[in-house]
């Protein structure tokens, strides 16, 4: 007993159910729920849900990001990205800034 | 040692030692019945000789426990769960909770953040370090803007601080990483959150202005 609500991009299913098992679900509230996508197989993660989906999912708003006017779009926002730690793409910090102290390179003797 | 032998005394009469403060208030009572109309309404005192005492214990543990064990059993059956099934379903969140830092642009793309350094001063754990300069505009911004989330206590108190709305909390709090220098977060990062979250940040930044 579920009704699809979306889609994201990553082809993840959100829905709400009233199934949480049992004669339980038949009496009690609805619940909003994530099927992730095939591809993703064992490896599935919350991390996996984009940031518009994220306030529907938390029961912060009723309003899905399709029909949500407020939601901001600007060219310069990014792709959502899984929490990358533990993978070639994690994150590695590194100063931004050029060092304070830099080195004396001797001068080439021709 | 007074004390001491208080306790001992105690002990020496078996029934005060099982109840010691319901006697004491049935001994007060049982001497003065129903005269100028005065009624006893509170619960009766159980017999206390061994006999009695035995068999109400074998009743409560063999017979009526099981009963009350099997009652409460069914009783769960038909409660809410107070669980959640997390990775397919979240629990509610509130649009002021405060997760993973992150940095805001103006709609133009231009970095918000402007050095005045308010939310390094007030940050108590001192998980901020920045560094600014004259960008080549002339336009005073950051050149590193480190939080090491590892200090950080989550207080929100930099995003109270913050006078343009830079530096937020933002909603996420599924940034959990397997190593301590991944959570050293630098303006890159900071920015990129930004740019990820924006979405969520600014319906959370909305749904929260009336109390601003």
């Amino acid at each position: 007993m579920a009704s699809y609500f979306g889609i994201d991009r990553f082809f993840t299913f959100l829905k709400t159910v009233k199934d949480a098992g049992g004669i339980k679900g038949a009496l009690y509230k609805l619940y909003r729920w994530i099927e992730y996508a095939p591809y993703y197989g064992l490896e599935y993660d919350a991390s996996q849900v984009p940031a518009e989906w994220y306030g529907w999912l938390h029961y912060k708003t009723d309003l899905t990001p399709d029909k949500d006017p407020s939601r901001p779009c600007y060219k310069w926002m990014l792709e959502h990205t899984e929490n990358l730690s533990g993978t070639p793409g994690q994150f590695m910090p590194y100063s931004t800034t050029r060092p304070k102290i830099e080195p004396w390179i001797p001068p080439k003797k021709c | 040692m007074t004390s001491v032998s208080k306790i001992f005394s105690l002990s020496k009469t078996g029934a005060r030692f099982v109840r010691p403060c319901v006697q004491t208030i049935t001994q007060r009572h049982i001497g003065s019945p129903a005269k100028d109309g005065y009624i006893y309404v509170n619960d009766k005192e159980p017999s206390m000789d061994m006999n009695a005492l035995t068999d109400r214990a074998a009743q409560t543990i063999f017979f009526t426990e099981l009963i009350r064990g099997f009652g409460v059993t069914l009783a769960h059956i038909f409660k809410e769960p107070a669980t959640i099934n997390y990775p397919f379903e979240k629990g509610p969140l509130s649009p002021r909770f405060r997760g993973e830092h992150a940095l805001r642009r103006y709609p133009s793309g231009e970095e918000r953040c402007i050095a005045c350094k308010l939310c390094e001063a007030i940050c108590p754990a001192q998980a901020i370090t920045i560094e600014a300069e004259e960008r080549a505009d002339g336009s005073r911004r950051t050149t590193r803007y480190d939080i090491d989330m590892t200090k950080c206590i989550y207080c929100g108190f930099c995003q109270e601080a913050c006078p343009v709305d830079a530096i937020v909390e933002g909603p996420n709090f599924e940034f959990s990483t397997e190593t301590h220098e991944e959570l050293l977060y630098n303006k890159e990062k900071l920015l990129n959150n930004g740019d990820k979250w924006e979405s969520e940040i600014a319906a959370n930044i909305h749904a929260d202005h009336l109390y601003r």
